[in-house]
């Protein structure tokens, strides 16, 4: 598929910075991931059990990952972490690393070393300060994959893993705005109850 | 500038570069010396200028243009030289920095997209600016040059195909003039540049910087509201706040989608199509047997939500049905994506799935009965699928 054509691994830098921005904002790889991720959904939703959003959070990062046919670190990370073991660790992992207990700590030690900084007033301006380290750090910890990776390939993976996820945000948002939509022309009454949270999670997301 | 200590430069400048055909200087005993320090010269000091100026920027036809030009007509260049002395060494620059002229513009149709506005300064500041770096660096760029070597081994293990292992060639080039572009080699050739430090471990260190302050500049357009942020520390914390916000926008959705998902899948059909057939049963497993003719258009529905985001045919309207017919004997399958040793059996055959879709987008084979059904269909869905993803972009915009 040319959406998802790329170069290989050892290319020149500015020939890969480029391409991935350019092949996630196309519309071909919006309907190849709003497929994967319609499958994916479906899948999520045992006939018995609610789905829940965890699974469903992990079916649309694997949707993405798929996506991106593991050309990135943190596709390949996601597609392994969700491939490699048990339920749980699938259920927690699938979303790339834990990131629900890491992202308090990561802010947390973000902003920890930001009064560091700001106290030390003495420090030099070098160029690789303790500060970057720490934000390149916690920029690791976040993008999947990408814990022990060095300063290129890191900003690398993170402009690729950004724009896989506004793609990612565009594409779910409108998944579920035509759900609401469909649902709020329904007759039926449990649409009640979707309408209220989905007006909640608008408003909680536009803040 | 050239004034007095110009002859020995001049002579070695001609010595090195066997391109410039004057016939007119002898090569004298100093300038046999310095003849494999100044091998690479006329094209160093404006390639370091350069390095200054162009972050790790490929120029591929840099040495072809350096080494394989001939002399071309200095007089464009003679304006550059006001502070050159002699005639002679008017006339040795000059063809040196014709073909630097030269090579700038390779060197201008090489990096077409970028920094163009920036050729023409540097091409004169580059040629004013290296001979006194080269006047500089005389005995400096013999240490270099040796410590060079020693950087491309250390350096080859850290990075592959940088953006300056083309500056390295007129280097090794002693022999090599004739040459044309050598191929790239897979590490780094940097140059020392004025008034910094030649080791091995700082050029390789400043090859990093520059790459890693490229990649930053790209994250800055790719975060918005990052422009007016300078400094490392302030802009990774932009980034790290983006994505922080997109992963949390990506729960969010997750949330609503799972709220709002149980019930529509064997909903949306009707919703969007109710005067086109009847209601389906508000059972999941109605989902899965979706092969009737009335699945044509459920799913059509849920194809136009994104066909929106391009600009659709009919074609892929009509493949769409193809599709997602495939998807329905997937779905049927009921896997689940909670089942960790299933799914790698499962994306595979997602992705046998999607190559198989992939072809049929490019081979429309459908039949005309149906594609004129789905014109009609998802014509009418389309305009509502259309304004709800409207919405949802307009909201994107944040």
């Amino acid at each position: 598929m040319g959406g998802a054509k790329r170069r290989g691994k050892p290319a020149g830098a500015a020939a890969a910075a480029g391409p991935a921005q350019t092949k996630w904002r196309s519309g071909t790889q919006e309907r190849i991931y709003g497929r994967r991720l319609l499958d994916a959904l479906r899948a999520t939703r045992l006939p018995q059990t609610q789905p829940q959003p965890r699974a469903v959070k992990a079916a649309a990062d694997s949707a993405l990952a798929l996506t991106a046919r593991g050309q990135s670190r943190w596709s390949r990370a996601i597609l392994l972490a969700g491939a490699a073991s048990c339920r749980r660790r699938v259920l927690v992992k699938a979303g790339g690393k834990i990131r629900r207990h890491r992202r308090p700590q990561a802010r947390a030690a973000l902003e920890a070393s930001k009064a560091a900084a700001a106290a030390s007033a003495g420090e030099p301006p070098v160029l690789k300060e303790r500060k970057v380290k720490d934000r390149l750090r916690v920029l690791g910890r976040l993008v999947p994959g990408c814990r022990k990776l060095q300063a290129p390939d890191l900003l690398e993976e993170t402009a690729d893993y950004m724009a896989a996820l506004e793609m990612q945000v565009k594409t779910m948002r409108a998944l579920a705005d035509a759900f609401a939509a469909a649902q709020l022309s329904s007759p039926q009454p449990p649409s009640q109850a979707p309408e209220a949270s989905a007006a909640g999670d608008e408003a909680e997301m536009e803040r | 500038m050239e004034g007095g200590g110009g002859g020995d430069y001049i002579s070695s400048l001609l010595n090195s570069s066997p391109m410039l055909d004057f016939g007119v200087l002898d090569g004298t005993g100093a300038g046999g010396d310095c003849l494999d320090k100044f091998c690479g010269d006329p094209g160093f000091a404006e390639r370091a200028a350069r390095l200054s100026s162009f972050n790790g920027q490929r120029f591929p036809g840099a040495a072809a243009g350096l080494f394989g030009m001939p002399p071309p007509a200095p007089a464009a260049s003679n304006g550059d030289f006001g502070g050159a002395g002699s005639r002679e060494a008017s006339s040795v620059s000059d063809p040196a920095s014709g073909m630097m002229k030269d090579a700038n513009a390779k060197k201008r149709k090489a990096s077409a997209a970028k920094g163009k506005a920036r050729e023409p300064s540097l091409s004169t500041s580059g040629q004013v600016g290296d001979q006194k770096e080269l006047d500089a660096k005389r005995c400096r760029t013999g240490d270099a040059e040796k410590k060079t070597a020693p950087v491309k081994p250390k350096a080859e293990q850290a990075r592959s195909g940088s953006s300056v292992e083309d500056y390295g060639e007129p280097k090794k080039g002693k022999g090599k003039n004739a040459k044309p572009v050598e191929p790239p080699k897979d590490y780094v050739h940097v140059r020392a540049r004025r008034g910094q430090a030649t080791d091995s471990h700082s050029l390789a260190e400043r090859v990093r910087r520059e790459r890693i302050s490229q990649r930053m500049k790209f994250l800055q357009d790719l975060v918005p509201g990052c422009n007016k942020v300078i400094g490392k520390a302030l802009m990774l914390d932009e980034i790290i706040n983006y994505v922080q916000s997109l992963q949390r926008q990506v729960e969010f959705l997750s949330m609503k989608l799972a709220t709002v998902n149980p019930l529509d899948f064997s909903n949306l059909p009707t919703l969007l199509h109710k005067d086109m057939y009847q209601a389906c049963g508000p059972s999941a497993s109605s989902v899965f047997s979706l092969e009737s003719s009335n699945s044509a258009f459920p799913f059509s529905d849920q194809g136009d939500v994104f066909q929106s985001f391009v600009p659709n045919s009919m074609e892929s309207q009509c493949t769409l049905n193809q599709l997602d017919l495939a998807l329905s004997h997937a779905t049927s399958a009921q896997y689940a994506f909670q089942d960790g040793t299933g799914s790698t059996n499962l994306q595979q055959q997602q992705r046998n799935f999607w190559e198989d879709d992939l072809q049929s987008v490019f081979h429309v084979d459908n039949n005309n009965g149906q594609s004129q059904d789905n014109a009609a269909g998802s014509a009418q869905s389309f305009n509502g699928a259309d304004e709800s993803t409207q919405a949802g972009q307009m909201k994107m915009e944040f």
